[in-house]
């Protein structure tokens, strides 16, 4: 899936992370807060800031060891708590790391990988409720990286 | 020279929405205070604290990276400071395999660094249990006298519950 857009929840003070599928059938909104959507935002706008932000240092930090992002991938969502794993190589191993969607996604962005949704997640979130929600959205209440 | 210090207290600027790091030497007679940003204050006071949380924050994951890629870190420095602003460095040790053709399998050590903000630096040292250090010049460069006279001002009420 691929970051679609980025918008500001006023009811829970929160911003809404948009991914959609390939195909844009798929789509999943994930609220992060506001330091994770300012990470996330920052990549996606392509934003070279003077010091490095702590999403740029787990980069540096993995450049510099020789470690690469492979994939990430939602897993699971549980009580409205969405989680992910990182998944990265490393001295011809791979490790699997458990992290929130935002520092996966903010971590993704930055090494080119790619973000993976499980098909659970998509079934799962799918509620009634959430759909009548984006439908009432309008599109002034999205952020600028909607297309 | 390097100087270890210890995180002594984040408070909040009540000017701005900053927060303050204030670092202090074993004799507590120098004083660091550090600008950073809500988050990254934010992410110093849970280690501070030890308050628990349900899902790995940024650095919770940054320090998960290196256990499992079995990456130790030995220290952060503070090792410059220029127009206002601190930087810091991770050292960290990698562990990489010998050549395949030696005969008893064996790994060098190799010390990295990695350039960072001190607020994350800080922050990952805490996690980690690894020492902070100043470097002597950075020390030197801070003694601002319109710091000193703005900390003077402050009182007990500004600082946070950390304030011993």
């Amino acid at each position: 899936m691929k970051v679609r857009g980025m918008m500001f929840d006023p009811y829970n003070n929160a911003y809404i992370i948009i991914l959609r599928g390939e195909e844009d059938t798929d789509v999943l909104p994930i609220w992060v807060g506001r330091p994770e959507a300012n990470a996330i935002s920052l990549a996606l706008e392509g934003i070279f800031t003077q010091r490095p932000m702590t999403h740029d240092l787990i980069k540096n930090v993995m450049d510099t060891l020789d470690a690469k992002v492979i994939s990430i991938v939602v897993t699971d969502l549980k009580d409205n708590t969405y989680f992910s794993k990182t998944h990265l190589s490393y001295q011809d191993s791979e490790f699997t790391i458990d992290s929130r969607p935002s520092d996966a996604i903010a971590l993704a962005l930055r090494a080119d990988a790619p973000i993976f949704v499980s098909e659970s997640v998509i079934k799962k979130q799918s509620s009634e409720e959430l759909d009548r929600w984006l439908e009432n959205l309008r599109p002034e209440d999205f952020g600028k990286y909607d297309t | 020279m390097n100087i270890p210090l210890k995180v002594h207290a984040v408070v909040s600027d009540p000017n701005t929405e900053a927060q303050i790091v204030i670092l202090k030497d074993e004799q507590e007679l120098e004083l660091l205070p550090i600008w950073v940003g809500l988050a990254e204050g934010n992410a110093i006071r849970f280690a501070l604290e030890g308050i628990g949380v349900a899902r790995p924050l940024t650095h919770d994951l940054l320090r998960d990276v290196l256990d499992h890629l079995n990456v130790q870190m030995e220290k952060v420095i503070i090792h410059d400071m220029n127009e206002g602003t601190y930087y810091a460095s991770l050292h960290l040790i990698q562990n990489r395999p010998e050549p395949k053709e030696k005969a008893a399998p064996s790994e060098t050590e190799e010390e990295l660094t990695v350039d960072a903000r001190p607020s994350d630096a800080i922050a990952l040292a805490l996690r980690m249990g690894v020492p902070i250090y100043v470097t002597e010049e950075v020390l030197q460069k801070k003694g601002s006298e319109n710091l000193d006279s703005w900390l003077e001002k402050l009182k007990p009420k500004d600082f946070g519950p950390y304030d011993a």
